[in-house]
């Protein structure tokens, strides 16, 4: 396995986090030190930091912009593929 | 320049990881080792950019990933590049990536989906309650009757694959084991990051 992937893994893992209730001081200053640690890590971290603030537009999905829901919370159906 | 630093990479860097990863794939021999060399890229750009920001963000992006690649050549010793390789060859490669295949709303929103709908059932199943429903991640817990901490590496896991779709582009591509949608560039490899 390569660092960046390791890396990226990381990254998700503090941001998995961060997004939970738990999230305390002491774990902001502890991210900012694995942030600092590397550019490595920095780069991943807002790489998908990027992606899961983006992820907010599947709430466009769930208002019918492209598609609607098919079930409760089962998932979304599009038709992109079937256009590919 | 009072934007921040990695506000500016985000939007001007991200936006072209589809290219950059085709050029990469195109360009050098080590499939496996394409996600190294993408982040690599990413770290020197980042680092440069914290020194001063290039007039042009793509321009300088393609051209740290061809010196990354002849780095990485000359220490390996690599002479197993295509037949006919050379450095000029890499400068026309640039030139011909196309832009940003996904730039526009529409088309991210559709990549956005259909990443979604490539997650696992539970995985798919958290993030639209967390994401769409706004749902804490305790509540999220409490409503699937799972542990927090399974709900924290659904969300994990769901970041990097949308990461994936949204900046790779990698929603048309046909992903290990699942349905085949048709296919378009047959020499293209998916990077699984998982």
């Amino acid at each position: 396995m390569y660092d960046s992937i390791q890396i990226e893994g990381t990254a998700a893992n503090w941001l998995a986090r961060r997004d939970g209730e738990g999230w305390r001081a002491a774990d902001q200053v502890e991210l900012a030190q694995w942030l600092d640690a590397s550019t490595a890590h920095r780069v991943a971290y807002i790489r998908l930091e990027a992606a899961w603030r983006k992820a907010h537009r599947l709430k466009a999905l769930a208002t019918g912009v492209l598609s609607r829901p098919s079930n409760d919370h089962g998932g979304v159906q599009t038709d992109s593929d079937q256009r590919r | 320049m009072d934007e921040s630093l990695d506000a500016w990479f985000a939007r001007e860097i991200l936006v072209h990881e589809a290219p950059l990863v085709r050029y990469l794939t195109r360009t050098w021999h080590a499939r496996d080792e394409i996600h190294d060399l993408r982040q690599e890229t990413y770290l020197r750009v980042y680092e440069a950019a914290a020194k001063a920001r290039p007039r042009s963000a793509k321009a300088f992006l393609f051209t740290t990933a061809r010196h990354l690649l002849v780095d990485r050549m000359r220490r390996q010793r690599v002479v197993s590049f295509e037949p006919g390789w050379d450095l000029e060859e890499l400068n026309v490669l640039i030139d011909e990536m196309s832009p940003e295949r996904c730039a526009g709303a529409d088309e991210e929103l559709r990549a956005l989906a259909a990443a979604f709908d490539r997650l696992p059932p539970r995985c798919r199943q958290v993030v639209w309650m967390r994401r769409v429903e706004e749902q804490s991640q305790k509540e999220v817990a409490a409503r699937l009757g799972i542990g927090e901490a399974m709900v924290e590496k659904h969300i994990a896991k769901a970041m990097r694959r949308l990461a994936d779709a949204l900046f790779g582009c990698h929603s048309s591509e046909k992903p290990k084991g699942e349905t085949a949608s048709p296919v378009r560039e047959g020499h293209h490899v998916r990077q699984h990051t998982n």
